[in-house]
């Protein structure tokens, strides 16, 4: 094989394998943000768990929280978000 | 070959790990500190060391030894120490606690005062019983030791919700555990292909979530184990008192706990329960006479012993 076509060839393997991590991570952040609503989301008025799995977790939980409060800024349009986190045109 | 004979933390049960606990709920007024006295006492007689812990918030024990115990343990006779849980300060330990931690995790947060933040959290439905199973388990760790440890219950409420927490924090834990692990797992995969090689990295929120769902899993456990916890149920001959203790086994039924006395205090010939509901009178039952003079200090309390005579289901405790 070429040089040239084993680069290419791994041009395309890398663009694939990023854009798959990408929607993996973007699940990621959501599955966070859903972790850090159950645990805190009494703040919001979600049922919560008891004080002590709260209190243990709450030390912990910084970034989560910070997802969480970043999410805020977007949560008024779930679909933009969607649409640019899917490869959809 | 020894190494058979070693018994892990994991493996070990709870007879192995802690002594028999004897529980005494019952509505209030009943009766339930006075024989939770008097059946530590019978036991500290018979030579077991008891440890006698109130974990009631209006706390009787100090009233009937007629002697201060509060929340230090103090010995009150030969093998027989009493301690009354003051559930205010172990929900300031608890908060102080987190407060510690936060401002470890959160440093930048240190130039605040915190403290008079978070005091708030002490009203937070749940604290009162996070509280009472954060003393119960320290007694269990630092009385290991002893023979038996002899519980005198708050009212019905507060003591079935304690028994429910355990099985409450299990629940909202197994479901966050389970959310944690696909959490970790994915986060791996990321790291796996961004960086080419397997996280390393400890998810310091799962391991909490472990080392709770341990602990909780094993208290839920201790309590459906009859061997471990033995619970009596306490009544006066009136209707009302009995009533509740149908309540109670109802209530402890739906947490998969069985009590196992039923002990009628007050009991005389003139004061009999027409008819006993199966339900109660399935349990063992045992009768304790009313008294002819105020069970007050350990005088009053040995010679009600002496008098009775029969103290052998008083004294009877899981391990034997």
């Amino acid at each position: 094989m070429s040089p040239s076509l084993r680069k290419l060839l791994t041009l395309l393997s890398d663009m694939h394998r990023n854009q798959a991590v990408d929607l993996l991570e973007w699940e990621l952040t959501e599955l966070r943000q859903v972790f850090a609503l159950l645990v805190a989301g009494q703040a919001i008025g979600l049922p919560a768990p008891p004080a002590e799995v709260t209190l243990s977790l709450l030390p912990e939980m910084e970034e989560e929280l910070q997802l969480l409060i970043n999410h805020l800024g977007t949560a008024q349009s779930p679909l933009s978000q969607l649409y640019s986190s899917l490869p959809v045109d | 070959m020894a190494r058979k004979n070693i018994v892990t933390m994991e493996t070990a049960s709870h007879a192995e790990r802690h002594p028999p606990c004897l529980f005494h709920i019952g509505k209030g007024g009943t009766g339930k500190s006075t024989i939770s006295a008097l059946r530590a006492l019978a036991l500290a007689r018979q030579g077991k060391r008891v440890l006698l812990l109130s974990l009631d918030p209006a706390h009787n024990l100090s009233d009937i030894f007629a002697t201060h115990i509060g929340n230090d343990t103090i010995e009150l006779c030969t093998n027989l120490h009493a301690w009354e849980v003051d559930i205010d300060e172990w929900i300031t330990r608890a908060l102080d606690d987190l407060q510690q931690r936060l401002r470890t995790e959160y440093a930048y947060l240190t130039a605040i005062n915190l403290e008079q933040y978070f005091r708030v959290l002490q009203f937070s439905p749940g604290m009162e019983e996070f509280a009472l199973r954060n003393a119960y388990e320290h007694a269990l760790r630092t009385y290991s030791g002893c023979d038996a440890i002899v519980i005198d219950m708050p009212p019905t409420a507060l003591a079935l919700r304690f028994f429910a927490s355990p099985g409450i924090a299990l629940a909202w834990t197994e479901q966050l555990l389970q959310l944690r692990k696909t959490i970790k797992k994915k986060q791996d995969i990321v790291t796996n292909i961004r960086i080419g090689k397997h996280s390393v990295e400890r998810d310091r929120i799962l391991l909490r979530l472990q080392e709770q769902h341990a602990s909780t899993s094993e208290m839920k456990k201790d309590f459906a184990d009859a061997t471990a916890t033995r619970i009596s149920v306490i009544i006066n001959p009136d209707t009302l008192s009995w009533r509740e203790a149908l309540r109670i086994l109802e209530g402890t039924a739906n947490l998969g706990i069985r009590p196992y006395h039923l002990i009628i205090n007050r009991h005389s010939a003139d004061r009999e329960i027409d008819v006993l509901p199966d339900a109660l009178s399935a349990l063992s039952v045992l009768t304790l006479p009313q008294s002819s003079t105020p069970l007050i200090g350990l005088r009053q309390l040995n010679a009600f012993l002496d008098e009775t005579g029969n103290t052998a289901a008083l004294t009877e405790i899981a391990r034997d």
